[in-house]
């Protein structure tokens, strides 16, 4: 199944690109709305670099999903698969469009799930909402994020703790 | 073992839901090579608990079998122990055992404590009767017994499982052991126009050994059948004083049986050297572990044979039906994707 989402973010390519590139930050994108923990990260998205996530589904089940990054190429997309999790196929290329100025951020997604997961059906039914539902609360983060000037902070070395 | 029955039935359930839930959805053990340990001790779990779902709820056992059952208590305990004991360094990479897994963790144990207590108290298990196995069905619905029966061959199933994942798991080095990440400056790759990327690799074990878990499901009918096979023929009265009926009165007929389960097996491991090309073996051999069962079944009700004759089914026929029926299915695809 394919997914295809893009916003428009009042911020230079080149920055949200900057912004996007150190794993910790998504926890800062998925503050509020979902329980995101990133387990194992670099600095930085490189070719071949892992990130590790822990989301929780459901109150109680932490999905722990690992990904490696494909490619990498800035400003304007980088892309990453996962290597382990509970779906067959998981990949997912982040683009970076400038747009006057601002950037519109898109994300592709090709998802599927074994059939011993319900397949499909699955998908359709239970992970095709989430995703949308995901993608949606981000687009929203990170124009809070933007606004509140977080992103300006973080791009100039001095965001949250965690990242120092 | 009516409260026995339900409170094995309740194990199973919360059990079902640690498998599925925590260790396959949410953690992915099966995949994870710091968990060898951990599967090492979920793949013992899986015959004892296949004995118990289909003993606790079918059987009364007197004697040395009652014994064995407290045995396979102890043994019980000791496995989860040891699974606990590996836990906190199997999951540490995952974020460590999650909380909700801990919790249904304490609610099984709990209820393995109630489980033995009944069946200890229950005078179906007879320490000090003389020995005796009997075929006597608790006084549960017979669809709970079936969905035990289930239960059996899916926990079996699941330990196989777990034992194939340690064989390919081994030799894959942790990732705890790995060096730590290095972080070059971000070198620039060409993006891609459009979402065709790689399919997500398979784990390199399986790569190297296609159709590996074909070959260990095969090795072991294979030396399973020439044990059963061998005892048969060389102690042809050992059964029947085992379950205590009466010997057959012509042992021949019965070592002759023993000797066609014998040459089976020879067949299994020649089929396990390729075993989309020897699917016929594979055919036959599933067809008389459907066949067998059913002339148990038209015995057992005409009462041609007794109920303890049933458990030899289990062994030796129900519990192969699946993992040669998934060799059956490979072997089908296979010969598809060729025409």
């Amino acid at each position: 199944m394919h997914f295809r989402f893009e916003h428009l973010v009042l911020v230079p390519r080149e920055r949200m690109f900057a912004f996007f590139q150190n794993p910790a930050r998504l926890e800062l994108l998925h503050a509020g709305w979902s329980h995101l923990r990133v387990l194992h990260h670099e600095p930085r998205v490189r070719v071949g670099a892992e990130t590790w996530v822990e989301v929780t589904v459901g109150w109680v089940v932490p999905l722990v999903l690992g990904f490696r990054h494909l490619c990498f190429a800035p400003p304007v997309s980088f892309s990453e698969a996962a290597i382990h999790g509970p779906f067959e196929r998981f990949i997912h290329l982040h683009e970076f469009d400038d747009r006057d100025g601002k950037t519109i951020v898109r994300d592709l997604l090709e998802i599927s799930l074994p059939w011993r997961y319900g397949g499909d059906l699955a998908l359709r039914r239970i992970v095709a909402p989430a995703i949308h539902h995901m993608l949606h609360h981000r687009a929203a983060a990170l124009s809070r994020l933007v606004g509140d000037g977080t992103v300006a902070r973080c791009i100039s070395g001095v965001g949250p703790a965690s990242e120092r | 073992m009516q409260t026995a029955t339900y409170l094995l039935f309740l194990l199973g359930c919360l059990g079902a839901a640690d498998i599925a839930l925590f260790h396959s959805v949410a953690h992915g053990i099966r995949s994870h090579a710091e968990s060898v340990g951990e599967l090492v001790t979920h793949s013992l779990r899986g015959p004892t608990y296949a004995f118990l779902f289909l003993v606790i709820p079918n059987f009364t056992l007197h004697g040395w079998f009652a014994w064995g059952l407290l045995a396979v208590f102890v043994v019980d305990v000791a496995i989860s122990i040891w699974d606990f004991s590996l836990e906190q360094k199997s999951r540490r990479f995952l974020g460590g055992l999650p909380g909700g897994e801990y919790v249904l963790h304490m609610l099984m144990a709990m209820v393995f404590g109630a489980f033995v207590t009944a069946c200890i108290y229950d005078p179906r298990v007879g320490l000090a009767e003389p020995t005796q196995l009997a075929y006597a069905p608790a006084a549960v619905p017979v669809v709970l017994r079936l969905m035990l029966l289930v239960m059996a061959g899916l926990v079996l199933l699941s330990g196989i499982e777990d034992a194939l994942a340690v064989l390919r798991l081994r030799g894959v080095a942790p990732r705890a052991a790995l060096p730590p990440a290095i972080s070059p400056p971000p070198q620039p790759t060409p993006a891609p126009e459009r979402l065709h990327l790689p399919r997500r690799p398979a784990p390199a074990a399986r790569e190297s050994h296609p159709g590996g878990w074909m070959r260990a499901v095969l090795v072991a009918a294979g030396a399973y059948n020439l044990l059963w096979g061998s005892w048969v023929v060389f102690f042809p009265t050992a059964l029947f004083r085992w379950i205590g009926v009466a010997p057959m009165n012509y042992p021949p007929i019965w070592q002759c049986l023993g000797m066609i389960v014998g040459v089976y097996g020879i067949g299994y491991l020649i089929a396990a050297r390729a075993p989309v090309r020897h699917w016929p073996i594979v055919f036959v051999g599933l067809l008389g572990k459907v066949l067998g069962p059913a002339g148990m079944w038209w015995s057992l009700t005409t009462g041609s044979l007794p109920p303890s004759m049933a458990w030899v089914c289990f062994a030796n026929d129900l519990v192969w039906w699946l993992p040669f029926a998934l060799v059956l299915r490979r072997a089908i695809a296979a010969h598809l994707q060729e025409r």
